[in-house]
């Protein structure tokens, strides 16, 4: 039995210099072949010259879109979705890391005439998730993976439960992909023929990624390495250094957003603290501190690097299990077959891979927040472009051995077991993350509303107070409600606002506030609870307690 | 058919993943919202008062549960009966000790707990408020014996 050969279509020629492979496909030709694009299209110059825009990558990006549009959510959606699209669309503020790039994009986006505005944020989310996906299938091309392992490792990735649903709801984390994935592709592009053109691409990119996520800088070492390895004198070569550094800057000036912004006094800002006379502090987002605090997550820094010992062991498997879910359990051995396949046999690149790999799932193993499983999505992507090199090697390992009918056969049943992989994966996740019939977020919202008294005051957590300000601030309903997220004031200013509210104006919140049932009743109103001071003496376990009959719900 | 060993390995790596089942499952929990809602507030249990004599009504009122939820009420690990949280997470539900025994008893529904006693010379409490009426069985009062502590 021989161990699993080279296959036929992967050149062990030094990364440098080589001519681009893409355009001159050799090998492979029933697995990678596709139609070109219209004339028209490939007269893009540069970059798109350079692309190969082929029927794989059409698929790559058209059908993950059409699921997504299936089964998109028809209106706003909630925690997140709401904040991050009332700040789009109203050019608000963000908590950290900002996101100034989402921002400007997605005000921009909000204009689109389709749907409500909850709708079209959503939307970006689908467009960049596929947008993802169709850069990925250009990644895999160029590892010289053919067709249907594309298909195979992208299909599943498309379709697992956390990137599928994430390209459904207003949310950074496909727009995050999608420029890790133009990054990979430019560094690529760059390695062929090291440019200082083609570095400024790559400072570019690397700059917008910057300006929208701080946690693009876990792709840092991988893309250090892959300059270094490939071309260190093309680097450091002063044009390329002019050319790469101008290219960062333009990326990194949507930061620009947060002090214009600021200087705008917007509506939303959730750079900032609340004291107990509900006056709001914001960061001063025109001075360097203001930002570096926003950019850098200082108020998440209790949340990094939180876990030690058997816990860390414990979140590392829980990794692992959020990995083999991602991929339906179907993409973890082709993707360890493509890690180290790749990395015998061009270790650059699998050095850049491993490195963004490793950064981004050790960062967020040991961060300690409950919605974790939605941000290993760059060391998702990393694996699916593994799984693409794994299946393609099984591939072309069978046509090897097997040229005849015989060896046709057994690649059409590889070829059917990864089909049939991703339309079971379709098929099981659809009904878990089919958003398409979801009001919930706006129905919770407008019901708070409705409840809610003139001049009321709201405080509540993620679930209840972004969706209400989405509906004040985008919709222009119930401008007198003044709806305040717990996470901008502590406990002991909010229990000190409550005291000293009550008295004056209608109070509600979404949990009932448990070290203040001595002094005050809550009682249901919808989904949250209205306060109200407690004469007698209320309370818990082992206290006198009042409770009140419900308020009247519509 | 040299080429079936090949099939056979190549089918082993597609498939290996389904090994991990056993451990991590398949995706199962529904991608929405609603898992991470009220994740920042505890639940909580709440009673009014903390004593009565045999034949007393207590009135207990959850907060902060999981919405349109049905949990079990168990007083001293017997179940006496289900209640449905509404929308905010909250509900009343009341307990008859007609009949009950004296003694401390712990109601728990969903691990959170809130304490009361039956004791003969304490005040009749009678029934506050509205909701599902239990009925305190006898024979389930916890009774607590206090061992001397010594120490040298």
């Amino acid at each position: 039995m021989k161990p699993l050969s080279r296959g036929s279509t992967e050149s062990t020629q030094p990364t440098v210099h080589r001519p681009p492979a893409i355009d001159r496909p050799q090998g492979l030709v029933s697995e990678s072949q596709g139609g070109p694009l219209p004339r028209a299209l490939q007269q893009v110059p540069y970059l798109a010259s350079h692309l190969r825009l082929d029927r794989w990558t059409l698929v790559s990006f058209s059908l993950p879109l059409l699921l997504y549009l299936f089964t998109l959510p028809p209106t706003v959606y909630n925690l997140d979705s709401a904040e991050l699209t009332t700040a789009a669309a109203t050019g608000g503020l963000m908590r950290a890391t900002g996101y100034p790039l989402y921002l400007t994009v997605g005000y921009l986006w909000s204009h689109l005439p389709i749907g409500d505005v909850g709708y079209r944020l959503n939307l970006f989310s689908a467009v960049t998730g596929a947008l993802t996906l169709a850069l990925a299938a250009q990644i895999l091309r160029r590892l010289r993976v053919g067709g249907w392992a594309i298909f195979g490792a992208l299909g599943l990735l498309a379709t697992g439960t956390y990137f599928w649903g994430l390209s459904l709801i207003a949310e950074v984390y496909t727009l995050h992909t999608a420029l890790m994935a133009g990054l990979i592709l430019a560094l690529l592009f760059w390695g062929e023929a090291p440019s200082p053109r083609r570095l400024g691409l790559v400072g570019l990119l690397t700059g917008l990624g910057l300006a929208h996520h701080a946690a693009f800088v876990l792709l840092l070492p991988g893309l250090a390495w892959y300059l270094l390895v490939v071309a260190p004198r093309a680097v450091f070569a002063p044009r390329a250094l002019l050319l790469a550094s101008a290219g960062l800057l333009l990326g990194l000036s949507f930061y620009l957003y947060l002090p214009l912004r600021y200087a705008a006094g917007p509506a939303f800002n959730y750079a900032g603290t609340y004291d107990a006379a509900l006056v709001f502090h914001p960061v001063d987002l025109r001075t360097p501190a203001g930002i570096w605090w926003v950019v850098t997550g200082r108020s998440f820094a209790g949340q990094m690097f939180a876990y030690q010992g058997a816990e860390l062991w414990g979140e590392t498997w829980n990794f692992v299990g959020h990995l083999s879910q991602a991929f339906f359990t179907a993409g973890v051995g082709p993707g360890i077959l493509g890690l180290f396949l790749l990395a015998r046999r061009d270790w650059r690149k699998a050095g850049m891979l491993g490195l963004m790999f490793a950064a981004s799932a050790a960062f967020y193993i040991d961060y300690r927040v409950i919605d974790k499983a939605t941000m290993f999505l760059p060391a998702y992507l990393v694996w699916a472009l593994w799984a693409g090199y794994g299946f393609q090697q099984l591939l072309a390992w069978m046509r090897q051995v097997s040229p005849g009918r015989a060896g046709s056969w057994s690649v059409s049943l590889l070829r059917g077991v990864m089909v049939a992989a991703v339309l079971l994966a379709v098929a099981w996740n659809w009904r878990l993350v089919d958003l398409s019939g979801d009001w919930s977020a706006r129905a919770r919202g407008e019901s708070i509303l409705r409840n809610a008294q003139a001049d009321a005051l709201v405080f509540g957590w993620w679930d209840t107070v972004p969706i209400l300000q989405y509906l004040q601030l985008v919709e222009g309903q119930r401008p007198d409600v003044q709806a305040i997220n717990r996470f901008l004031i502590s406990p002991a200013n909010m229990e000190r606002a409550i005291q000293a509210q009550l008295p004056d104006r209608p109070v509600y919140v979404d949990s009932a506030p448990v070290d203040m049932l001595g002094t005050i009743a809550a009682r249901p109103a919808g989904p949250v609870y209205r306060l109200s001071l407690n004469s007698s003496s209320t309370g818990f376990p082992g206290q006198e307690a009042k409770t009140e009959p419900p308020e009247d719900r519509r | 058919m040299k080429y079936v060993p090949r099939i056979l390995i190549a089918l082993s790596v597609l498939l290996s993943g389904m090994a991990l089942i056993p451990f991590v499952g398949l995706p199962e929990e529904p991608f929405n919202w609603q898992q991470f809602a009220g994740v920042y507030t505890d639940p909580a249990l709440s009673i009014n008062h903390p004593a009565g004599a045999p034949g007393s009504f207590f009135t207990v009122t959850g907060y902060n549960f999981p919405p349109d939820e049905t949990f079990d009420v168990l007083v001293n690990g017997v179940k006496i009966g289900e209640v449905t949280s509404d929308p905010a997470g909250g509900f009343t539900f009341l307990i008859d000790t007609t009949g009950a025994d004296p003694g401390t008893y712990d109601v728990n529904v969903d691990g959170t707990m809130v304490r009361f006693q039956v004791i003969i010379d304490a005040p009749v409490q009678p029934q506050e408020g509205e909701g599902t009426v239990f009925a305190l069985p006898a024979g389930i009062d916890l009774h607590f014996i206090y061992l001397p502590l010594i120490s040298r």
